[in-house]
């Protein structure tokens, strides 16, 4: 009797003290989160220019997406395009130069600046005008590659079809320095007696690599392949100052066509409704990897 | 002998790949430092060109001297008032959260946890226009409390990363601390926080420049001049349908990497720090 | 008598405190620019508070980039300035929605003194007969030209009465003269200026005057226009798309970079254009028709004062607005920045201050005024969406995707479509 009252106090107990210690989240999530998304799922079902107030509509948008709106599939396309490349080239990249940079070097605090200051400059127009001047007809790629005459006139990296999306994906895959520094926080989290230990069995680098780095970098490595789909789902910035979504809708990421039909053409309600079916795809796309999850990532603490 | 040339080849190699890939990855940084030096016609006449024909700091001046009596000065307090607190309610906010998600046992978690992924999913953009109308009501416009406040409830992505390196952490610490009487508060201040410092400096470089270089938030909540971010105010200096000084706008920019790049040094050297034997602490 | 004396001395010391005190009215106004027009401005503003010590001006300005998100979300939660400056591209919406103040009853007593301003000037501003936004600077559309790249090339100026015909001609033979792009294009990339002038002179417009419909039914113009521009990039004569599409700033236009001898702009920008060129830039009207049925030149205010619904002191905005447009030491301030002032007596006061730039653009505005006709009625709100329509043909067409016959038809229907989707 008295065992049963016990571990019901005990429950309680645990119960009040997860809350207590998630109040901040849960807080914020109720203040600033959840009656927002409320509200943009209701404009998603009106008609909404922002300037007047809304107007019921009911699925009309929903339906006129799926059935009249070829520059939703194209966005859509683009997107995962886009996605399917940026992400693991910057996973790939963050983790092989944190690698290198996890290591006690000379200058090492150097490099690290080195790789980092791109992620820092961020989306101002000053990067725009730069990515421009660096790709454009006459910009410095270009430069380059007619003196060294494997052009002989200035290509159009930023504005023809074929090659206008990959000049975005280029400035993504620069901008790497995030998914590094927490690569690098999670290397730093491996204890270095597991590679003495592995070193005196007499296990090189590349077998410490398999068996050791990459199985304790698993958490890390999920954490950055879950944020790094949601981030790259949701880039907007690069696309809007740099190549505006052409040509021919070529660079019209997603999150830019939202942008575009909410504030450009003051069709918030049929933004909201893209929105919402973004969150669905995305959602889906995470909960799959949330699911495989437990076949790859080895956490220390056994749960 | 043989070790020591191929210690020094090793070294060698090393230094080499990371430089030449260090300079492709610094290159547009320092086209962007060097633009800023050059006079405003230039930036653009002869973009691929590294070395200014003439050094213009005149640029930092005319930048600095930003609208209307307001310097960049004011800007950048402004900046640095703002992403200090937003940053430090994030860490605050973040490990807490993390904590309870990551080691604690409570009804309804994996709901919780599920939802906040999902409020990861809903862009930004269609959130501006309903947390304008709430902020709106609130009368909290022309403040800054709609910038600061929300950092002080923990983030997503935060709460995430501080999950995912608390599971990192053998439980075996947590039972000892337990045997010893410790509450969970006990437990998170004397076991977990301590070995927290990889996460909550990269949590704290993160923070701190995302909000330093948010500028759609501060466009919408700031109408007095005197209290823009640096962010906002760069942006002041462009308009496609008159007289751009790109110079001095570049000039800023550059100016602008300063501060977060500063938190990025002071930071980064928990990160280098060596690990005692047992790989962790206490 | 001192009994006298103290009670005069309280009499007027009642006098002085019970008299109302001229309370301080604040107004806020929002204005986008670059840092030489928000100086500006702010020394305007100092200006007229000097003058009206009751009335202070509380300004908020950014950069042109985020500035109607910015409006947008003011308006979403009811809370837009006072005064607002606006482009004549989102006037119509703002109307619609009932959120700007009409400004008649101002002009009537007086209060926008708006006697040394032209009809032209003034009717931009006016829909559905009633008059919502003030002009505070004049544009037209015109080409920008290297006066001695012609003469280097041998190529005569443009003359006023220049014709399409006359366009190409020259364009060709600069370009075989100089070896340079003769233009960058007929229409600057993603801008409907060019087409809009050309469906003019022939006696069509843009958009009808309902707003729900285009404002012409036939696919000649259309055709005849862009065949103009795809004809001649075939030639190399225009910049090839690659190069149109990489948005330019006026610093890095074709013109300034000495990479083509013409470019098109709105006569304000011509004072950007020559600081980056650093040498004498001219403008020429729009070519003409030689069908034409009127000119396809227009008076384009750069942009307006407007006052919005929720403003609490009308009269004071109103006072504002006067000073700006009226107050000569205000303009010798400002100097023509938003556009060529469109008070007459403004102009004469400044005349002998201008800069070759500025000059140049007195002078065509001058010129234009002669030369044109009335402006076409406000754009409806879905006016962006056919731009990113008309933009995506026009590079269609260029790259060969279309023909301009097959983008002619798909335009008209398109668009249509498109207004008349509009609630």
């Amino acid at each position: 009797m008295q065992q049963i009252a016990y571990r019901k106090k005990n429950i309680t107990y645990n119960n009040l003290a997860g809350y207590l210690f998630i109040l901040p989240w849960l807080a914020g999530f109720f203040f600033y989160t959840i009656l927002p998304m409320l509200m943009s799922l209701y404009y998603s079902l009106t008609q909404y220019n922002i300037l007047s107030p809304a107007i019921w509509v009911g699925l009309k948008n929903y339906i006129n997406i799926f059935t009249n709106d070829p520059r939703f599939w194209k966005s859509l396309q683009v997107t995962f395009k886009y996605v399917i490349f940026a992400v693991p080239l910057r996973l790939i990249f963050a983790l092989f130069l944190a690698i290198l940079l996890a290591q006690k070097r000379l200058f090492v605090n150097v490099y690290r600046g080195l790789f980092y200051i791109p992620s820092l400059i961020g989306g101002s127009v000053a990067v725009a005008v730069m990515w421009k001047q660096l790709f454009g007809v006459e910009g410095a790629l270009n430069s380059i590659l007619i003196s060294l005459g494997i052009l002989d006139k200035g290509f159009g990296w930023l504005t023809h079809p074929k090659t206008a999306l990959w000049t975005l994906i280029l400035l993504a895959v620069w901008q790497f320095g995030s998914p590094m520094l927490i690569f690098l926080a999670g290397l730093k989290q491996i204890p270095i007696s597991l590679y003495e230990s592995a070193s005196i069995d007499g296990a090189n680098w590349w077998q410490s690599f398999i068996k050791i780095t990459i199985p304790m970098l698993t958490p890390v490595i999920f954490f950055n392949l879950i944020m790094q789909i949601i981030h790259n789902f949701m880039m907007f910035t690069q696309a809007y100052i740099i190549t505006g979504g052409g040509p021919f809708d070529e660079t019209l990421l997603y999150i830019l066509y939202i942008y575009k039909r909410g504030f450009t053409y003051y069709q918030m309600g049929y933004a909201c409704a893209l929105a919402w079916i973004l969150l669905t795809i995305v959602g889906v796309i995470t909960f799959i990897v949330f699911r495989t999850s437990h076949y790859w990532v080895y956490y220390e603490a056994k749960e | 002998m043989n070790l020591w040339k191929k210690l020094r080849l090793d070294s060698l190699i090393y230094h080499m790949v990371v430089l030449s890939l260090g300079f492709l990855s610094f290159y547009p940084v320092l086209w962007l430092i060097a633009s800023s030096l050059k006079p405003s016609d230039e930036i653009f006449q002869k973009a691929y060109s590294l070395i200014p024909s003439s050094i213009h700091f005149e640029n930092y001046l005319q930048g600095w001297r930003g609208f209307g009596g307001v310097t960049f000065g004011t800007f950048f307090k402004n900046s640095l008032f703002i992403a200090s607190l937003s940053t430090i309610g994030q860490l605050i906010a973040c490990s807490l959260a993390g904590f309870g998600f990551a080691r604690l046992k409570f009804v309804g978690k994996n709901i919780w946890f599920a939802i906040m992924i999902i409020t990861l999913l809903l862009p930004g953009q269609v959130l501006l226009i309903p947390r304008y109308l709430l902020f709106n009501k609130l009368g909290w416009i022309d403040t800054y409390r709609p910038l600061i406040l929300p950092h002080f409830f923990a983030e997503a992505f935060f709460t995430f990363l501080m999950v995912q390196f608390i599971r990192g952490i053998p439980k075996e610490l947590d039972e000892a601390a337990k045997i010893d009487g410790c509450s969970p508060w006990g437990i998170f201040y004397y076991v977990i926080l301590p070995n927290l410092k990889p996460p909550l400096t990269t949590a704290a470089i993160f923070s701190f420049y995302w909000t330093w270089n948010n500028f759609m938030d501060p466009l919408l909540y700031i109408q007095t001049v005197s209290k823009y971010p640096v962010s906002l105010a760069l942006q002041l200096f462009s308009d496609p349908s008159s007289v751009t000084n790109w110079g001095a706008m570049f000039s800023m920019a550059v100016l602008s990497l300063v501060p977060a790049f500063i938190i990025f040094i002071a930071f980064q050297r928990y990160l280098v720090e060596g690990i005692s034997a047992t790989g962790l602490r206490g | 008598m001192k009994k006298v004396l103290l009670a005069i001395s309280i009499i007027i010391l009642l006098i002085i405190l019970i008299s109302p005190g001229q309370e301080v009215i604040t107004l806020r106004i929002s204005w986008w620019g670059s840092q030489t027009r928000h100086d500006q401005t702010l020394k305007v503003i100092e200006l007229f508070e000097k003058k009206y010590p009751n009335i202070k001006l509380k300004p908020e300005y950014t950069g042109w980039s985020g500035y109607y998100d910015k409006m947008a979300a003011q308006a979403a939660g009811g809370n837009l300035p006072d005064i607002m400056q606006k482009d004549i591209k989102f006037l119509n919406q703002y109307i619609q929605n009932d959120l700007l103040l009409p400004l008649d009853q101002f002009v009537k007593n007086k209060l926008i003194d708006l006697s040394n301003v032209d009809k032209a000037s003034i009717s931009a501003g006016v829909i559905g007969g009633k008059l919502y936004a003030i002009n505070i600077g004049n544009n037209a559309y015109g080409v920008f030209y290297d006066p001695q790249m012609f003469t280097k090339a041998r190529v005569p100026y443009p003359k006023p009465s220049w014709t399409w015909e006359d366009y190409m001609d020259t364009a060709r033979k600069l370009h075989k003269a100089l070896g340079i792009y003769a233009d960058t294009t007929i229409c600057n990339a993603g801008d409907y200026a060019g087409f809009e002038h050309y469906l003019r002179q022939h006696g069509y417009k843009l958009f009808d005057d309902s707003g729900k419909k285009l404002g012409y039914d036939e696919d000649w113009p259309f055709v005849e226009f862009y065949s103009m521009d795809v004809q001649l990039t075939k030639e190399g004569v225009f910049a090839p798309p690659e190069v149109r599409l990489e948005s330019r700033t006026v610093e890095n236009d074709l013109l300034v970079v000495k990479k083509a001898a013409m470019a098109h702009y709105w006569s304000n920008q011509i004072v950007a254009m020559m600081n980056a060129a650093k040498r004498p830039i001219k403008i020429a009207l729009y070519p003409n028709s030689k069908k034409q049925v009127r000119k396809g030149t227009y008076l384009k205010p750069s942009m307006f004062w407007s006052i919005t619904k929720n403003c609490k002191n009308p009269e004071a905005a109103a006072k504002f607005i006067d000073f700006f447009i009226n107050d000569i030491e205000a303009n010798k301030i400002m100097m023509g920045e938003r556009g060529v002032p469109v008070s007459s007596k403004v102009r004469n006061a400044l005349k002998p201050l201008l800069t070759p730039a500025q000059k140049e653009m007195f002078d065509f505005i001058d010129l234009a005024s002669r030369n044109s006709s009335p402006i076409d009625p406000p754009y409806p709100p879905a006016f962006q969406q056919i731009l990113d329509l008309l933009k995506d043909l026009q590079y269609k067409m260029l790259y060969g995707i279309l023909t301009p016959e097959q983008a002619a038809k798909e335009f008209r229907t398109k668009a249509n479509e498109i207004l008349a989707a509009q609630k």
